[in-house]
């Protein structure tokens, strides 16, 4: 069961990871304040 | 169809298992300068990658800036401040400046113990990067070490991280920065990523320059500086990539480290890397002079390493599309398919479970939960 848990974790920073580049392209070309 | 499926799986398995490969292949071919020579054997291998690099020794130690770009940190500044003074550097080449970013939590009086030990700058709220602009622009000393106020450094690791700067052509350096994933719901996989970013940081530091520094724990010669824009999303990548355009190399020192907690949840983790990954579509905006080769001297770890990792979402979206059209057609679609399902399924369990042990918003780090 932990490494299920694990292995969950682990694919969802993978996803979250791959998501941020979209998002990410979106913000930078919608000149959108990402920080501070 | 077949074709968008094979380029899509051939791009990620060149982005996460070729170009690593490719590193790990040079990296050992080359190595570090005193142990290159040696017959190739798995042990050379393994000496070359694990030897920590021999530096030049400098006459004297280098006087060194140390700047702490920090707002509304006030109750983490006498922590952050000690934790420098308590470095095994000597304190006459040492100066501490904070740079206080329109804070509103009076970071004087949090400094005031410290007298003239430490300069803060109070500056009007503009952003990091100005905050950056405006502490360098007032140091003295010939070296500037980056921190920020949350991390710890070890008690040698100003030392260490100045070392390499006794070879003449480092421009800038790197630290470690040491994750403790305690804390954190998805800690395991942030983790696994760091530890994956630092194996590929050291090959390419290896073989040129790495492609970034640590933001928690970097340093460069005041001199190559070039002021930043004030939008800078990622100043621990722009600053260090002009350094390299300029013909200087940016090496990465495991030995010189900052110590950090990856206290965060699914949610503030994915707003960090918005930030980070908008902070690369707006570095080859501000320097196009990156993707041209023979003006980029790391010009094939960047295309692999920053530009690949930013189409490789794209690739997944079509590989989870071509397989699904694709299934009735062949074992392998329908396999290749299915195996997608699964991942996503789990991925989607861990967000469940990133829901129900979130940590609370008080652990979360203050940039962090302005990254919104």
């Amino acid at each position: 069961m932990k490494l299920l848990e694990r292995a969950a974790r682990m694919a969802l920073a993978f996803v979250l990871m791959n998501y941020a580049a979209v998002a990410g392209l979106f913000r930078a070309a919608r000149g959108r304040r990402v920080w501070r | 169809m077949e074709t968008l499926f094979w380029i899509s799986v051939g791009l990620i398995a060149y982005v996460y298992v070729g170009y690593p490969a490719l590193l790990e292949l040079s990296a050992c071919l080359r190595g570090f300068g005193h142990l290159r020579g040696e017959p190739f054997t798995l042990a050379t291998r393994t000496r070359r990658l694990r030897a920590t690099a021999q530096w030049p020794r400098a006459p004297q130690l280098p006087g060194v800036s140390v700047i702490v770009a920090a707002r509304n940190e006030a109750r983490r500044l006498a922590a952050r401040i000690d934790n420098l003074l308590a470095c095994d550097y000597p304190a006459d080449r040492v100066e501490i400046i904070v740079a206080s970013d329109g804070s509103t939590d009076d970071p004087a009086a949090a400094l005031a113990p410290y007298g003239r030990r430490v300069r803060l700058l109070l500056l009007p709220r503009a952003g990091k990067a100005s905050a950056l602009n405006a502490a360098v622009l007032r140091a003295t000393h010939p070296i500037v070490v980056f921190a920020d106020a949350r991390q710890q450094f070890a008690p040698d690791a100003i030392r260490r991280l100045v070392a390499p700067f006794a070879d003449p052509q480092i421009g800038a350096v790197s630290g470690e920065l040491m994750i403790d994933g305690t804390g954190s719901t998805i800690g395991d996989g942030v983790g696994a990523y760091w530890r994956y970013e630092k194996w590929l940081r050291r090959r390419e530091a290896i073989l040129d320059s790495t492609l970034g520094v640590t933001g928690a724990i970097y340093a460069m010669r005041r001199w190559l500086w070039q002021p930043l824009p004030v939008d800078t999303l990622l100043d621990d990548v722009l600053g260090p990539m002009r350094v390299v355009l300029r013909g200087y190399r940016v090496v990465f020192e495991p030995a010189a480290r900052a110590y950090d907690s990856a206290a965060t949840d699914a949610g503030a983790e994915l707003r960090r890397k918005v930030r980070t990954l908008a902070g690369n579509f707006q570095l080859l905006a501000y320097e196009p002079r990156l993707l041209v080769p023979g003006v980029n001297p790391v010009w094939l770890q960047f295309m692999s390493h920053k530009l690949g990792r930013l189409l490789v979402p794209y690739a997944l979206l079509a590989i989870l599309a071509s397989s699904a059209v694709l299934a009735r057609t062949s074992g392998i679609y329908a396999a290749a398919f299915g195996a997608q399902v699964c991942f996503y399924g789990l991925a989607v369990y861990g967000a469940w479970l990133d829901r129900r042990t979130r940590v609370t918003p008080d652990a979360v780090p203050e940039v962090f939960r302005e990254a919104a």
